[in-house]
This record gives C-alpha cells, sequence and structure tokens, in this order.
C-alpha cells in the first residue's frame, strides 16, 4: 500500500479516463456478447452434462459408504413412505379418471404430448431462478412453452432457445408474476415470484387460506404450482400475505416435460 | 501467466460449475484487489448469458449483471482513491 502524493487535478483526469474505459468495456461487451449468446451457451453445454454427469457417480459411490444400520433404518423409513403414498395415488387416480372423463365430454383432450429434457444447470448455480435445459431448436421446443415436472406440476416457461438447449425462467423467479388459483375456494390470485422457490401471495383478510393449501394453476388442467407455508396478517391490514413454496425442490430438479 | 490472468480462469470456471454465493464474492474480491478489473464486466455478460434471460439488445435494460459490476467498478474506483489505496 503506498500513499498517492499526485496533485488532485491529475488524479481526477485519471480516474475520469478510468471510467471512460470501463463503460467503453460495458458497451463493447454489450455489442460482442448479444451477437455470441447461443455460441456461448451451446460451447458450455457439453461442460455441464459432463459435470451432471460427475456429480450422479460421486453421488452414487458416497451412498455406498454408508454404514449397514443407516440404510437399514433408511430402508423402513422409505417403505413406510411408499405404503402412503400408494394410498394417496389410489384416491387421486379415481380423479384423474372422472377428470379425463369431463375433458373428453367436453371435446378436450386430457394427454398433452411433451418433451423430456435433463437439466444442465440449475440454482444455486444461477442467480436467478432460471434454469438450462438440454432440449431446444432441434427437439422443437418454441418460446413460452410451459416447463413442468414429469409428475405434474408446472415450473415456469421457455424464454430462450438455442440449437440444442433453452433457457427456462421458473414462476419462482423474482417480481414475476403469473395468475394462479387458490384451489379451497377458487379465488384467482396473482402469483409473485421471490426466488428460491419461493412465491408471495395478497389475499383479502376475510379470504380463508390455511398452511398446506394448493394454488394452481389458472388453465383448465389446474396444474400444481405452490403450497402456502405460511400466512401473515397484520392486525390492521386489509390483506393477509401469503408466503407460498415450489413443490418441487428447484435445487435439485434433473428432468422436466415441456409442453409446447 | 501472472496472477491476473489466473483469476480470470478461476473465476471463469467458477461461474460454469459453482454457486452464485462462491463466484459472486470472488468476483467482488478481484475488484477490490486489482486496479481497474474491468473483467468484473466481462463476467457480468457471462453470467447473465449462460444464467439470465439473455442480452437483449440496447433498447432493453442489457445485462443486469454487467451493468452492476460497472457500477460496482466505478464506485470502487472512487474509494479506492478516498482511502488512498494504490491498488
Amino acid at each position: 500500500m503506498r500513499t498517492s502524493y499526485l496533485p488532485k487535478n491529475n488524479r481526477s483526469g485519471v480516474r475520469i479516463k478510468k471510467i471512460f474505459f470501463l463503460v467503453a468495456v460495458f458497451f463493447a461487451g454489450a455489442a460482442l456478447f448479444s451477437l455470441a449468446e447461443g455460441l456461448l451457451v451451446s460451447a458450455v453445454s457439453p461442460l455441464w452434462k459432463a459435470e451432471n454427469a460427475v456429480v450422479r457417480s460421486l453421488t452414487k459411490v458416497s451412498g455406498s459408504w454408508k454404514s449397514r444400520q443407516a440404510l437399514i433404518r433408511e430402508n423402513a423409513v422409505l417403505k413406510e413412505k411408499i405404503l402412503s403414498l400408494e394410498l394417496e395415488s389410489r384416491a387421486l387416480r379415481l380423479l384423474v379418471e372422472s377428470d379425463q372423463a369431463l375433458f373428453e365430454l367436453l371435446g378436450r383432450s386430457g394427454d398433452r404430448p411433451g418433451i423430456i429434457a435433463a437439466v444442465l444447470t440449475h440454482p444455486p448455480q444461477s442467480p436467478y431462478d432460471l434454469i438450462v435445459i438440454d432440449a431446444g431448436e432441434r427437439d422443437g421446443l418454441v418460446i413460452g412453452a410451459e416447463a413442468a415436472l414429469p409428475e405434474g406440476p408446472v415450473l415456469g416457461r421457455v424464454v430462450d432457445i438455442f440449437s440444442n438447449s433453452a433457457k427456462v425462467k421458473l414462476f419462482s423467479s423474482a417480481r414475476e408474476q403469473t395468475n394462479a388459483l387458490l384451489e379451497r375456494h377458487g379465488v384467482p390470485v396473482i402469483l409473485e415470484g421471490r426466488g428460491g422457490g419461493d412465491f408471495i401471495v395478497e389475499v383479502p383478510r376475510d379470504t380463508e387460506v390455511e398452511v398446506g393449501d394448493r394454488i394452481i394453476s389458472h388453465d383448465i388442467r389446474g396444474s400444481l404450482m405452490a403450497v402456502v407455508g405460511e400466512v401473515r396478517v397484520g392486525p390492521t391490514a386489509s390483506f393477509k400475505e401469503v408466503l407460498a413454496k415450489s413443490p418441487a425442490n428447484i435445487f435439485t430438479v434433473r428432468f422436466v416435460r415441456i409442453i409446447p | 501467466m501472472n496472477l491476473r490472468h489466473l483469476a480470470f480462469i478461476t473465476i471463469l470456471l467458477s461461474i460454469i460449475f459453482l454457486p452464485f454465493w462462491l463466484y459472486l464474492p470472488m468476483i467482488l474480491s478481484a475488484a477490490v484487489f486489482f486496479p481497474v478489473y474491468w473483467e468484473a464486466i466481462v463476467y457480468g455478460f457471462i453470467i447473465d448469458i449462460f444464467y439470465g434471460g439473455g442480452i437483449e439488445g440496447f433498447s432493453e435494460l442489457i445485462s443486469p449483471a454487467a451493468l452492476s459490476a460497472t457500477l460496482v467498478l466505478i464506485i470502487l474506483l472512487w474509494l479506492k482513491e478516498r482511502l488512498r489505496l494504490n491498488f
């Protein structure tokens, strides 16, 4: 560290030159990088694929180091969970079948074809709630196509497409607003993203909302979008603040279904 | 290869493979340590290309990360001068 003894005028001239240089770099970068966007993403995609493969194999290796007792405990917990999920799925199957019959009566097809894509990057690699997938223009993707989990819940929309990859902006992206329905009484709400898979919804104070309530999409399918995690209401506030969470863990999601 | 080149490659690889809460502090540290660290603006563009909504053109608010990096670098210039730091 040294003390600068330059005269003040000279120093401010040097500072202005440096600022001018930084602004020039910014504008030159904007021009250059806007041309090279697709090229850069396509060039890095194989690296992300390789990273995913390495992480998956490392996870498998670390799994084999677990102790026998821990595996027995985990096995018992998982068996219980399977039984409970089987019961739940039997109950839901009846509802799905009646929904399908209703769609057919209304002349609307129940099944929508989709493309399964692997997730190349997801938060926290990305500072925004945005994922990069390994399907693109070649696979018939279009901007605005919906991205959902293979199990059903919708996550976001395709915002950018390259030849063999695409970007999906999640509904939970900061300040992203999506029309949705609070399932309990079919109340239309605006789901606002807060990042990290979280949402915030404002509803009138008298609206009945409870933790665990589902927030579903506004379309005919009514796909799950979020689950209420907390309800806040001030003593004099006229609105309730509902904090909701994405049903999917966006930090570990591996596959998505793209519905054109 | 000097320290600045090494830092550039390390941070670039971090942007590709590591979570943002690791590479953003690395960029900030490099911006404090190296004089006029214009590479931070390049990182901003790269972050927005890889993980953001893309660069739409001059009519839109271009690359928020690069714009933030430029502003931080300008503030750091002034701050380093005020603190009489010569790096």
